[in-house]
Formats: structure tokens, C-alpha cells, sequence
């Protein structure tokens, strides 16, 4: 990457923009880690840069719904996304790789953390992923990783099977990935 | 990975029971999966069940590309069945009347006249295939008997991709003079009828057959002249330079008017003895007149091509993978894709005794209705 220069020339440098990258703040997860991360990364998060503009600054931001493990994994995003000369092509790829590995209980984490954190870009990546894992499964599998217990009788379960019949072919088998 | 991670048992009760972080989250699955996800529980059944749901998502889903891929409706003389050529699926499709038939299909939504008996009074709905359901269209609202005239065409007006309300288009006979229609349209978001005009035809056939494309219905016909309904203003015409395309002494032809994604199109197959082939005209864009857009050479199919051959419909993908173009030969469908000229049997009838006769067609010229999956409200 091209060396910054250290004396531009122009008005275009925010003061404020080049304080925040260099302002650290320390996040702490539920149970009690503690993580710093540069402000720049930090205000990608609607809910922190409130937080921030509230003055809270300087001191730590407890944020009480989400652990330490979540909190890792968002940090990781936000460094990212904060990142100097990463192209969109980059953070496209990156986000994707992000995703793909998480087993469905960690999606949910990283969503309600995601819209606890007010963080856009990653909610809607999040959702997308957990919507194509979700796109041919079974309704027993729904039911067991959303723990929803049915109340149809079974009568109402098979008339409605009957009806939307196609909509019962190409299911997945329930072996979770 | 962390594979001994404990899942999250309270992420998954608070998502649960978070129905605007849930919904957001379901609005990307297709219409088939939440069709089949409408039987999780009684809550999630009436969140994909509820009509501000189906709006939503038809707009998400058919606003931008790629667009689905169509499935068909065929009737044979005894019912209908549904099929769709990409996921090979056909099995029978039942309406509430046994006695019902389909008007018209527009890019999801379905026109249907239906009776309770063979001989019973007429009745029309808006039908949604996918979800099946179905409203019935009050077209004679006005008390007075003595006033009602006769219903010369209705026609259906849907295009998810601008907006997932639609309007159907009533031509009836107009109070003032015998020669006279008066156009009335129903629009389902404020869902009333109003007069847009009245005009003179010169014809007085039913306007049936009538298809929806670019704003506009249009009822193209191979021996009369054609006519065009513009729904911004209620203007009826006679649209210049859209006759059928030319057709050539001696050869046995067949026309076939079909829409598909946006595109119109007419379909001249061409049969034979030694020559067998099949020519796909579009529209041009402006509706002022036919351009060659495909010529299909069908003798690697000839063989099957000796009896009766039928086109169930044309299929035009956003690639030109996707575009193919379906036809029918006795107890079977056949796909040809244009994109590299090749032929697939995508659905063989001749093993099932229920619906398969030698030598004939199992569905019939005009009884195939193409529609893509959606959960628009009727």
C-alpha cells in the first residue's frame, strides 16, 4: 500500500476522521472480556457511535447482550470494513467468507448482535446466509433450531401438505450443517 | 470451526419471538419454501399468510433479477395439471369448481370464469396459483337488472415487477348505443371499479385471449384486426403493422401468441414432409411491428414430429440459457433450448394410463398457462 502522506496538501482532511483512527475504545461482552477496537471500526455500529456521541467515550462500553465470543466475531467484521484501501471487491469476498462457515447457532448470535449493534451491512449478510440455509429444509427442521413447538393437530399438519404438495419436494434430509 | 460450540438456545427463542427481525429474515426465502414453512406453527402461518407479507415480498422478489422460472398450468379435457419443465414436478391442480376455466394468466395471477354447474351462472376471480387464493371479481354490482349489459372481454393486469396490485379490464356493452363498449377497470388496491371510457368498435366478437404486455392489453388475431387497449388512458385502437406474420401457401402453419418475461412473441411452426421447422417473431419494443428473433430447425426431432405436434408455451430466461421454448408431441413435453440447440424429453406421459392416448394430444392448442411463483395477494 502506497506510504500516507504525511503532509496533504488541500482541505480535504477531516481532523475528526484522523482522530478516530487513532482513538481506541474498549467494548465489553456480557461476560465480562474486554475488547479495544479503533473508533473508525468501533462507529460502524449505529449503536456505538450513539454511545460514543453520548460520551461514553474514554471510558468502556459494556454491551450486556452480546458475549465475548459474538463480540470477537463482530470486531473481526468491523476491522474490516474499517479497513484503509479495502476495495468492495474485498469486503464483498470477505464478507461471504465470514459467513460461510458459521454453523446456524452462531448466525443467530451474530444477527441479534448485529441488531442490537445496529451494524447495516452485516445484518443483511448475516440474514441472507441464514435464509439460504433455511431455503430447502424440512418443517421438523425449522421447528427444532427456531425451538417452536407445533400447534396444528395433525389433521390440519396433512390437509395442508396435501394442498401445497409440491412444496414438499427437493426437501433437504434433517442432518444439520 | 467450532464444532463443540453449545448452540444458542436463547438466540434462537428471542428470534422467535422477535417477529420484525424473523420477518426480515423469511422475506428472502422463495414462495415454495415458505409455503411449505406455513405449517411451522398457527403464528408462523398467519406472518407468511398475512396480504401486507405477500406485498412485500412480491415487491423484493420481482423487483430486481433474476427473475423465477415459469411453471405451466395444462388442461387436458378432464383437468388441470400443473408443471413446471425446470423441476420436472406435474401432477393434477384442482380448482374449487370443477367447471372453471382459465381466462387469462399474467405473470402470476391467474383470470378464471368459473361456474357451480356445467350450466350455472358465470362467476369471475383473480387467482393466485401458488397460494391458491382465490377473489371473486363483482362485476355486476349495479342493482338494476334492466341495466346490465353484456360482458364483451375481461382481461387481467398484473406486473409484480412495478407493483404487486393488479387491475382487470372489463369491456361490456355500453348503455348508450349497441355498437358501443364502455371500458371499466377494477384495481385491487382500492379495489373499485371505474368507467374509463367508452368507444365504437366495429367488431362485435368476444374480446377473449387478450394479453397483457407493455402497459397495455392486446388481443392479436389472425384473420381479424388486431386491437389494443392502453391502460393509462383507456384508449382503444387498432394497432398498425401487428397482423399475424406471414404465413405460406401449402405448408400446414400454426401461429401461436405467446408472452413470457416481458417479451412478446408469435410462435409460426412450419410442418413439412421434408422440411420442418419453427419461427419465433417478437414484438418490437414500441409494438409497431415483428422482428425474427429465433429459428428453430426441428427435423433432429422429426420422428416425433409426425403426428400431431403442439407448443405448450415459450420460456424467455434473463440468460439465454434459461430461454427455451416447450412443445408438445403425444405423451410428451419436449424442451428445446435456443441457446446451443439442444433437445430434452422433460416430461413422458406414455406409461401413465390415466391421461396418455396414442396418437393423440394430451393438451390441447391454447390450454397451456405459463406463470411464475408468487405470493401476491389477490
Amino acid at each position: 500500500m502506497a506510504r500516507k502522506n504525511r503532509n496533504p496538501v488541500g482541505k480535504n482532511v477531516d481532523p475528526e476522521a484522523q482522530k478516530k483512527k487513532t482513538r481506541t475504545l474498549t467494548l465489553k461482552s456480557s461476560d465480562g472480556q474486554e475488547f479495544s477496537i479503533s473508533e473508525s471500526a468501533a462507529v460502524l455500529s449505529i449503536a456505538i457511535e450513539n454511545m460514543v456521541e453520548d460520551d461514553c467515550a474514554g471510558g468502556v462500553i459494556p454491551l450486556p447482550l452480546v458475549d465475548g465470543g459474538t463480540l470477537a466475531r463482530v470486531i473481526t467484521y468491523l476491522n474490516k470494513h474499517a479497513e484503509d484501501g479495502a476495495s468492495d471487491e474485498e469486503k464483498r469476498k470477505f464478507d461471504e467468507e465470514f459467513v460461510s462457515g458459521m454453523e446456524m447457532g452462531v448466525l443467530f448470535d451474530v444477527v441479534l448482535a448485529a441488531n442490537y449493534l445496529d451494524i447495516r451491512g452485516l445484518l443483511r449478510e448475516v440474514r441472507r446466509r441464514i435464509a439460504d440455509r433455511m431455503k430447502n429444509k424440512s418443517v421438523e427442521w425449522v421447528r427444532k433450531t427456531f425451538h417452536i413447538e407445533s400447534d396444528f393437530t395433525p389433521e390440519e399438519e396433512e390437509q395442508m401438505k396435501k394442498e401445497f404438495a409440491w412444496a414438499w419436494e427437493g426437501v433437504d434430509s434433517d442432518v444439520d450443517d | 470451526m467450532d464444532a463443540k460450540r453449545p448452540k444458542s438456545p436463547r438466540s434462537a427463542d428471542i428470534i422467535s419471538g422477535n417477529d420484525d427481525l424473523l420477518l426480515e429474515i423469511i422475506l428472502l426465502l422463495p414462495p415454495k419454501t415458505l409455503l411449505r414453512f406455513q405449517s411451522v406453527s398457527r403464528h408462523w402461518h398467519s406472518l407468511i399468510s398475512a396480504a401486507s407479507f405477500g406485498r412485500q415480498h412480491t415487491r423484493l422478489h420481482h423487483s430486481r433479477r433474476p427473475k423465477p422460472q415459469p411453471s405451466f398450468l395444462l388442461r387436458n379435457l378432464l383437468r388441470f395439471f400443473y408443471f413446471n419443465p425446470t423441476s420436472k414436478h406435474f401432477f393434477p391442480f384442482n380448482f374449487n369448481s370443477p367447471h372453471t376455466r382459465i381466462l387469462q394468466s399474467s405473470n402470476g395471477l391467474l383470470l378464471l370464469e368459473s361456474r357451480n354447474s356445467p350450466y350455472g351462472r358465470r362467476d369471475y376471480f383473480v387467482c393466485n396459483p401458488t397460494t391458491r387464493q382465490a377473489r371473486k371479481l363483482l362485476i355486476d354490482c349495479g342493482s338494476d337488472k334492466r341495466k346490465k349489459t353484456m360482458i364483451f372481454g375481461l382481461c387481467l393486469a398484473f406486473d409484480p415487477s412495478k407493483s404487486p396490485y393488479y387491475n382487470v379490464v372489463c369491456l361490456r356493452g355500453a348503455q348508450s348505443s349497441t355498437s358501443n363498449y364502455r371500458v371499466e377497470v377494477y384495481n385491487s388496491e382500492s379495489q373499485t371499479w371505474k368507467v374509463v371510457g367508452e368507444h365504437h368498435i366495429a367488431v362485435s366478437v368476444k374480446l377473449c385471449n387478450g394479453i397483457y404486455w407493455n402497459d397495455g392489453i392486446y388481443w392479436i388475431r389472425p384473420t381479424s384486426r388486431s386491437l389494443y387497449l392502453d391502460l393509462q388512458n383507456g384508449n382503444l385502437r387498432n394497432p398498425p403493422g401487428i397482423r399475424t406474420p406471414w404465413r405460406k401457401a401449402g405448408e400446414i402453419n400454426k401461429n401461436y401468441i405467446m408472452e413470457s418475461n416481458g417479451h412478446f412473441h408469435c410462435l409460426a411452426m412450419y410442418l413439412r414432409p421434408d422440411m420442418k421447422y419453427l419461427i419465433v417473431f417478437e414484438l418490437l419494443a414500441d409494438g409497431s411491428g415483428w422482428f425474427e428473433r429465433y429459428w428453430v430447425d426441428l427435423n433432429p426431432i422429426a420422428g416425433e414430429m409426425n403426428g400431431p405436434v403442439g407448443v405448450i408455451g415459450i420460456v424467455r430466461g434473463e440468460r439465454e440459457e434459461e430461454s427455451s421454448v416447450l412443445f408438445h408431441v403425444p405423451g410428451k413435453i419436449i424442451s428445446y433450448r435456443f441457446c446451443d440447440d439442444s433437445f430434452e424429453v422433460v416430461l413422458d406421459l406414455t406409461r401413465d394410463h390415466r391421461i396418455y392416448v396414442e396418437h393423440r394430444l394430451q393438451f390441447q392448442r391454447y390450454d397451456a398457462y405459463q406463470f411464475i411463483e408468487t405470493l401476491a395477494p389477490v
